[in-house]
């Protein structure tokens, strides 16, 4: 019986590890965000500063979308 | 009747004009340009044999003279930014070629699980489609961008009347130093390597008086035209 167990626990293991990573990487790039936001202030250096924080908001966004993406189908 | 032998008294004579007067006298000094004052920043730019670029960087310029769309905190009224420095760009080849070496991984992987030395069947197709999709996305998010932003924010600028280094590395670490002009005392470059010799990048050195910490422009492009522009400054800076 406790064989049927072991492709579910496997499943539910990698279900679990990859939104815990996702989710410790959407912090990461909150991190990212909010350094971006604050070197700007410390020195803007024209568009491209912009430019990184728009990037930076970006990579967040899809990193939620992966997040859920991971939630519905694994 | 008047005494037409009399001599004139020399004190009293004008001066003899001649050609060669001029030449005797002492050669004039070179014009300095005050440092301060917006209104003295071209002739400030033409006296240290800078180029006006109009003020835009891009995304990868490492070396860049009179960067006037460039704003910084802390920045004084009269102050004008003369001088705009990062590592050259060459020197983000290490960082560039691990990851092109990261995002291999995955393909490596599959190409020997066709050829049966592993499986990869560790989920089903769409499953594997999101860890690797995940995969590039942390390769392309995390390391490409942070290393770039690393490049990107770890600025050297050279103002008339500070000069600034801005330290930013792995993401939480930032730290930034000035000094006037006048605490500046000795100025010197180093350029050891093939690739610093041929694409003509180098370490800056900049000692300051007293306990104040010294600076170095690491890896900066140009850096005989970097200490010529230094030496200049310096050379109309009342020392403290």
């Amino acid at each position: 019986m406790l064989e049927n167990f072991g492709p579910i626990i496997q499943d539910y293991l990698l279900k679990g590890g990859f939104l815990i990573l996702s989710g410790v990487y959407i912090i990461f790039l909150i991190v990212v965000l909010q350094q971006a936001k604050a070197m700007k202030r410390v020195i803007d250096a024209g568009p491209v500063s912009n430019l990184l924080i728009y990037f930076a908001l970006a990579n967040i966004l899809v990193g939620i979308l992966i997040f859920v993406a991971a939630l519905v189908i694994l | 009747m008047p005494d037409i032998f009399i001599d004139q008294d020399p004190q009293d004579a004008p001066p003899i004009q001649s050609e060669t007067s001029e030449s005797l006298e002492k050669p004039a000094e070179k014009k300095q340009v005050p440092l301060t004052g917006m209104h003295n920043k071209h002739e400030l730019l033409k006296s240290l044999g800078m180029k006006s670029h109009g003020g835009g960087l891009h995304a990868l310029s490492s070396y860049f003279e009179d960067p006037s769309k460039v704003n910084f905190t802390n920045k004084l009224d009269e102050e004008i930014l003369l001088l705009f420095l990062r590592r050259h760009f060459l020197t983000n080849l290490p960082w560039f070629l691990k990851a092109f070496a990261l995002s291999l991984i995955p393909v490596i992987f599959e190409v020997l699980s066709t050829f049966g030395f592993f499986s990869s069947n560790f989920t089903d197709p769409t499953g594997k489609l999101l860890v690797y999709g995940f995969y590039y996305f942390f390769v392309l998010s995390g390391y490409i961008f942070v290393n770039y932003m690393t490049w990107f924010y770890n600025i050297s600028l050279v103002t008339n009347i500070r000069i600034i280094d801005i330290d930013y590395s792995e993401i939480v670490f930032e730290h930034v130093d000035a000094t006037k002009l006048s605490q500046v005392e000795d100025v010197g470059y180093k350029q050891i390597g093939i690739l610093r010799s041929i694409f003509d990048y180098g370490d800056v050195h900049l000692q300051t008086a007293g306990t104040v910490t010294n600076f170095e422009f690491l890896a900066v492009p140009h850096p005989e035209n970097v200490i010529r522009i230094i030496n200049n400054l310096l050379g109309r800076t009342p020392h403290a």
